[in-house]
């Protein structure tokens, strides 16, 4: 069986005078990102250690990046994306979580690297120009040998929120992003002709869908500038986008401002929509939009890599108000507990997260079969049902965590933050609107404590030092009594009725 | 500047300040682009254009509006002046 990065040399050569990607207003062919990824290879460690193997990135969605991601594939090292929005001491506890060495950065973070190695004196950084990967688009560098065979099985590791106050790191390997691949690249059909979106961040494990079922198709990857993020429309015409994948609550914003009217988007053949619910008015005013697409709603945690699931839109349908999660890709099998919970198994779960305590590892159960099989069923949280046609619908979540487009948030996480730094145990958080097709969601942070303004000021410094720009509350609330509910928990209704 | 683009001006002046801080964001280019700059995440700067519809009766169509003429503080301020006229 190939390896990844022995598909992606094929393709890299087979396509080498193609498009690759275009970004920044600069278009790349195959072989100039070929080269270029090569030029950054040569500078990556070269031993094959744990410690060598893993390879932050901190960068945005630019060129710098995409060529370093492609040289840890081809020379079998581990990428961990870092969020550069996020605060300092959250990237120091992830760089420690995986054990990194190593940090490649691009020009334009070279602060925050700095700023990141004060804390970490042991890193290594390895600063990436732009202009220098230019330099180097036109020389084949052959001294990069790759071993046939892989020396590290780990591809990335992307991090979540997790509810007890740490991110969680999940591990993706070689098999498990295969298997995806394997699915996904011929259910897209791109090819050479083909202009795919790439809307997602690095650190959101959907951008890994872009990167290579674009380039394993040998189509051109469109990196949407930060400001056309919300704005789309036009980017999609000027560059006739056959290809689309975001987040719905992008689709919601171009419902909302005008830019999903009927036939606005005629080159678009193939759209998904992927990271939390697809309301289903948006979804047919997309098809509306784009006649001649496919409209398919994906579905899958980060720990089962990308989606593994899908539900291709029919016309005029009507039957939920949400879109159907469907049903698992050929490769993976979907469950429904009796607890309505989700249950996912099949070649593309984790083996589980980074130093996971036992508690951690309770989403992940291994059931013996009837024929002696061992099987690791994951323990998604969302409650669905199940229609009389076999697919899946999604009814909720059976925890506390929610989706701000997109992004997964532990409720709880920002709470044992809050808990723990004001000393006060009658904290919760909330998200509103509440509305399951709303993009505009809000975290609201109430708190029984008389308001002071220093405390206030202190807790909002606390929480945007440690936190992610989309966890941080939009507003603390300030309770003389918290309201409980019959079972003496906190009342949620009553604190959302609040907001209304 | 009419009385209604003042009135945006410090809108969006108000918005930008509560991220940054006055001082700097007085000290502002015009032209800068909010969100290529990390002055403003798309999240905010989607919570502002919500709050300005709602605040001066506008309804917004970006169909083919290119995004960066907008995602300055002029830049804005022209697209929702254009908008009042268009519609009044």
């Amino acid at each position: 069986m190939l390896t990844l990065k022995n598909k992606l040399k094929e393709t890299m050569s087979n396509f080498a005078n193609c498009d690759a990607l275009y970004v920044n207003k600069q278009t790349i062919s195959y072989e100039q990102l070929h080269n270029m990824s090569l030029f950054v290879a040569s500078l990556l460690p070269q031993a094959a250690t744990q410690k060598a193997d893993r390879i932050a990135l901190l960068s945005h969605r630019e060129l710098t990046a995409y060529a370093a991601i492609i040289a840890c594939v081809m020379t079998d090292k581990t990428y961990v994306p870092l969020n550069v929005k996020a605060p300092i001491e959250r990237l120091v506890s992830m760089l420690l979580t995986a054990q990194i060495n190593t940090l490649v950065v691009s020009a334009q973070y070279q602060h925050l690297a700095q700023e990141i190695k004060t804390h970490l004196p042991v890193l290594e950084l390895i600063l990436l120009e732009e202009s220098v990967l230019f330099q180097n688009a036109s020389n084949n560098i052959t001294v990069i040998k790759t071993a046939e065979n892989l020396s590290n099985n780990i591809r990335y590791i992307m991090f979540t929120s997790g509810s007890t106050g740490k991110p969680k790191g999940v591990p993706i390997s070689e098999g498990n992003l295969l298997a995806y691949l394997d699915f996904v690249v011929p259910y897209c059909a791109l090819s050479a002709d083909d202009r795919a979106s790439q809307t997602f961040d690095l650190t959101f494990d959907l951008s890994v869908h872009d990167l290579f079922v674009t380039w394993l198709s040998g189509a051109c990857l469109y990196v949407l500038p930060e400001s056309a993020l919300f704005s789309p429309g036009a980017f999609i015409k000027k560059h006739q986008l056959t290809a689309w994948f975001s987040v719905p609550s992008t689709g919601a914003i171009m419902q909302k401002f005008g830019m999903l009217k009927a036939h606005a988007y005629p080159s678009l053949k193939l759209s998904l929509f992927c990271g939390e619910a697809l309301p289903t008015s948006m979804a047919l005013a997309w098809q509306k939009s784009a006649p001649h697409s496919k409209v398919v709603n994906f579905y899958g945690p980060t720990e089962a890599t990308i989606a593994c699931g899908y539900f291709e839109l029919p016309d005029d349908y009507t039957e939920q108000q949400v879109v159907p999660i469907g049903k698992a890709f050929d490769h993976m099998s979907f469950a429904c507990s009796s607890s309505e919970e989700l249950l996912i198994a099949g070649a593309q779960v984790t083996s589980g997260y980074l130093e996971a305590t036992a508690e951690m590892n309770e989403n992940f159960q291994e059931v013996i079969t009837e024929q002696g099989k061992t099987v690791t069923w994951y323990h998604s949280g969302d409650k669905v049902t199940q229609h009389e046609e076999g697919y899946f619908i999604y009814k909720g979540r059976l925890d506390e965590q929610i989706k701000i487009q997109g992004y997964r948030v532990e409720l709880p996480e920002i709470e044992a933050i809050a808990k723990a730094f004001l000393k006060n145990n009658l904290v919760k958080a909330l998200v509103w609107p509440k509305d399951i097709s709303s993009f505009n969601k809000s975290i609201f942070l109430f708190v029984q404590a008389s308001k002071s303004e220093d405390t206030e000021q202190a807790i909002i410094e606390h929480m945007k030092n440690q936190l992610p720009h989309y966890m941080q509350p939009k507003k603390i609330i300030w309770l003389a009594s918290m309201p409980l509910n019959l079972n003496g928990k906190i009342d949620r209704n009553a604190l959302r009725a609040m907001l209304e | 500047m009419s009385f209604k683009e003042e009135a945006f001006y410090q809108f969006i002046m108000e918005k930008v300040s509560n991220k940054i801080g006055e001082a700097k964001a007085a000290a502002l280019d015009e032209n800068l682009n909010l969100i290529e700059h990390g002055i403003l995440d798309s999240l905010d700067f989607i919570s502002m254009l919500m709050e300005l519809e709602m605040k001066f009766g506008l309804d917004l169509d970006f169909e083919d509006v290119d995004p960066s003429t907008f995602t300055s503080i002029q830049g804005l301020c022209l697209l929702l002046a254009g908008e009042v006229n268009a519609t009044s």
